[in-house]
Parts: C-alpha cells; sequence; structure tokens
C-alpha cells in the first residue's frame, strides 16, 4: 500500500477488523510512514481511553450499598479442576474463610459481567475483554491473559462478584465471591498480567 | 411498486421483498430468530448506558412488546430498527431520570458518613466519572453512542454493521469518529482528559 490510510482503516486495523492481506499492508505501510504512524497511535490511545470509560460504566451499574452483581451461568471446563488441583496454591490457605489476612487492594473489584443466554454455551469467562487490545505493529504481541478462574470446588456458581484481593505472600489475586460469601475461584493476577 | 391503503392513500416506493414478507406469515419466526439473538445484547447495552439493569431489562421487553404487536410495515432493517429504538428509549431514560441522579449523589455522601475509608471516597469518584460518561453520551448523535456501547459489549464488526444496518466496512470510520466526538465533547464539558 503506497498511498497513506484512512481513519477508518486505522480504526479497523486496531481491532484486526480487516482481511488479511489488508492488515499486511497497512502493516507494511504503518512501517514506512511516520504520519500514517502517528496518526495510528493516536487513535489506538483515544480507542483505549473511550473503552476505559466505557469499562467502568459497567463495573458500577449503579450505586447502591450492595456490591454489583450479576448473574453469571458458570459452567466450569473440566480444566479449571485439574488447574486449580495442580496448582496447589497455597492461595487457598490465604482465602478469607480462612481467617488469614487478605486485604482489598481494589474496590473497584468488577463484577462479573452476566453472560447472556446467547453466551452460554461459551467457556467460563469472567471479565469479557471489553475492547480487543490494542495491536501495534511494532510492540512484541503480549501473551494472552488466561480468562479462566481456577475452580475451588466442583458446583457451579449462580452469582458471584470479583475480588481483587492481595495474599499476605504479596500476591495479588481475583477470587470469585459467592453470594453466601465463600470463595468459589481464583485466578493469581499476576498471571493476567 | 404500489401499495393501496386504507382511504386510497397511494404510497410510492420500493420495499425489498423481504421486508413485505414481515408484515405476513414469516412474522412470528422472524420474530423469534431475532429476539434470541439480540435480546441480550441489547439489554446489555442499555444497562451499560443507564447502570440499571432491571429497567434496562424493562425498556428492553417493551421494545420487543411493541415488534411483536405491531411490525413496522415499512422497507428497511428490521434489526436495526430494534437497536434504533431501544438506544433512544434508553437515551429518553438517562436524560429524563434525574431521580436517580439525586439518587446516585445521596448514595455516595451516605456511603462516605457511614463507611469513612478510602473505598467510599472512590467509589464516589468513580460513580461521578460515570455519571459525566453518561451525560455526554446522552449529548452524542443516538447512533454513535449506540456503537460505542455496543463495542465496549465485545460485539464485532460484523455484529456492529448488522445493529446499525450499515456495511461491516464503514463500521472502522463511523467508530473512529464517534470516538473522536466523545472525547472532543468530554474534554469541551469537564476539560480534563478521560
Amino acid at each position: 500500500m503506497t498511498e497513506c490510510c484512512k481513519q477508518g482503516e486505522l480504526r479497523a486495523y486496531l481491532d484486526r477488523e480487516l482481511p488479511q492481506q489488508e492488515m499486511k499492508q497497512i502493516a507494511t505501510h504503518l512501517e514506512g510512514c511516520p504520519a500514517c504512524s502517528a496518526s495510528f497511535d493516536a487513535i489506538a490511545a483515544r480507542a483505549q481511553r473511550v473503552s476505559a470509560s466505557l469499562c467502568d460504566l459497567a463495573a458500577v451499574p449503579s450505586l447502591r450499598a450492595a456490591p454489583a452483581r450479576a448473574s453469571h451461568a458458570w459452567r466450569w471446563a473440566a480444566a479449571g479442576a485439574v488447574l486449580a488441583a495442580a496448582a496447589g496454591l497455597a492461595a487457598l490457605a490465604l482465602l478469607p474463610s480462612h481467617k488469614a489476612p487478605v486485604t482489598a487492594v481494589h474496590r473497584t473489584a468488577k463484577s462479573a459481567p452476566p453472560i447472556e443466554a446467547a453466551n452460554a454455551v461459551n467457556p467460563p469467562q469472567v471479565e469479557r475483554p471489553q475492547a480487543r487490545p490494542a495491536v501495534h505493529h511494532r510492540r512484541k504481541p503480549r501473551p494472552a491473559a488466561p480468562e479462566y478462574f481456577m475452580a475451588l470446588d466442583n458446583e457451579p456458581i449462580d452469582t458471584g462478584v470479583v475480588m481483587r484481593v492481595a495474599l499476605e505472600s504479596g500476591m495479588e489475586a481475583d477470587v470469585i465471591v459467592d453470594s453466601e460469601g465463600h470463595p468459589r475461584a481464583i485466578r493469581p493476577v499476576s498471571l493476567t498480567k | 411498486m404500489r401499495h393501496k391503503m386504507p382511504g386510497d392513500v397511494v404510497i410510492r416506493g420500493v420495499q425489498p421483498m423481504e421486508e413485505v414478507a414481515i408484515g405476513m406469515a414469516d412474522t412470528a419466526g422472524r420474530f423469534d430468530t431475532i429476539f434470541q439473538e439480540h435480546y441480550p445484547r441489547i439489554v446489555a447495552m442499555l444497562a451499560r448506558l443507564m447502570g440499571d439493569r432491571p429497567h434496562a431489562e424493562e425498556i428492553a421487553a417493551d421494545v420487543f412488546c411493541k415488534l411483536s404487536r405491531r411490525p413496522p410495515l415499512f422497507g428497511g432493517d428490521l434489526t436495526a430498527w430494534i437497536y434504533r429504538v431501544a438506544t433512544n428509549a434508553g437515551l429518553d431514560a438517562i436524560r429524563s431520570n434525574s431521580r436517580r441522579k439525586k439518587r446516585e449523589s445521596q448514595a455516595g455522601i451516605e456511603s462516605l458518613r457511614t463507611a469513612p475509608n478510602a473505598g467510599a471516597l472512590d467509589d464516589m469518584l468513580r460513580a461521578e466519572r460515570c455519571a459525566r460518561v453518561r451525560e455526554i453520551l446522552g449529548t452524542l448523535k443516538p447512533r454513535d453512542t449506540q456503537l460505542l456501547l455496543l463495542r465496549a459489549e465485545g460485539l464485532s464488526y460484523r455484529e456492529l454493521a448488522q445493529s446499525l444496518g450499515i456495511q461491516p466496512g464503514s463500521v472502522g470510520t463511523l467508530l473512529a469518529r464517534a470516538e473522536a466526538e466523545f472525547e472532543r465533547k468530554f474534554r469541551a464539558r469537564y476539560g480534563d482528559s478521560l
């Protein structure tokens, strides 16, 4: 591609919503065109900011005293259970119900967004990505964040909130706490970074 | 193509055959398909816009109810029609519902009074921020608001195009414009960065 890219093309490129050949052409063009490259950076940064603003809306469904709650049809893949067993996280012993010192570090703990009927067949996914990660042609791709929580038992979870907690070891983790206050699943935060 | 209407009013216009069929036998089946695919998305979109899921469900149900009782007899995209009506209803709700704002602000103050910790302050600030974002969404073109909300729900460009009744190839352009407009209005109104 020799001519410069349109804004819309760059926006779609950011979301990887172009045919593969066009993706390649734009990537090549961006390498050699500082103007388009700057334009792309601006579009990507703005998309990120706007996406973050709109994400906040889902994190606080409404300001009532109760924590954000979302009904969620959980389907735990066997893999989740296996992982939980394999990892054998000492974290289990550090969870709130075991009286370990756990500090909430983020009151912003995102509630698990509801998975709608249409998506119920998807694997368990607690935080649906609000926007696709920005793809930058010059940066190395980051490893995909695992979307799986490790179930702490074999029971299905109907409703729950995700809480970010700091464990005694200094490690952070997201814990799904069900409506009765029991921790039901955990995901170490370090894995998601 | 001419349609005879009561009172001998004649409407001239081309209607795609597919849409003409809506008024006929196919209505029920088509309605079911649309409902199953789009109701959850519309509820999610409205819940994000309004910050009130029960109310969002109410509005979405209302839109589908309208559709089932009296399918619109115009040529055009039924799916896009539903999204447009739902978005407009949601926007009306957030613009007119000043009670909600009052309640939010009171809840914020209340949480500061009863739980004076750092978290309560964070909560209040975040609620304030959400109120600002919603206010700006209320001032955008409904189409832009719809696009931003549905994108935030993780819809693909193909799905976004369907909800707007446009070609997938136009989504990038519209999305980039909507984001620029959102940011411009936010800065103009609140002076700070997003």
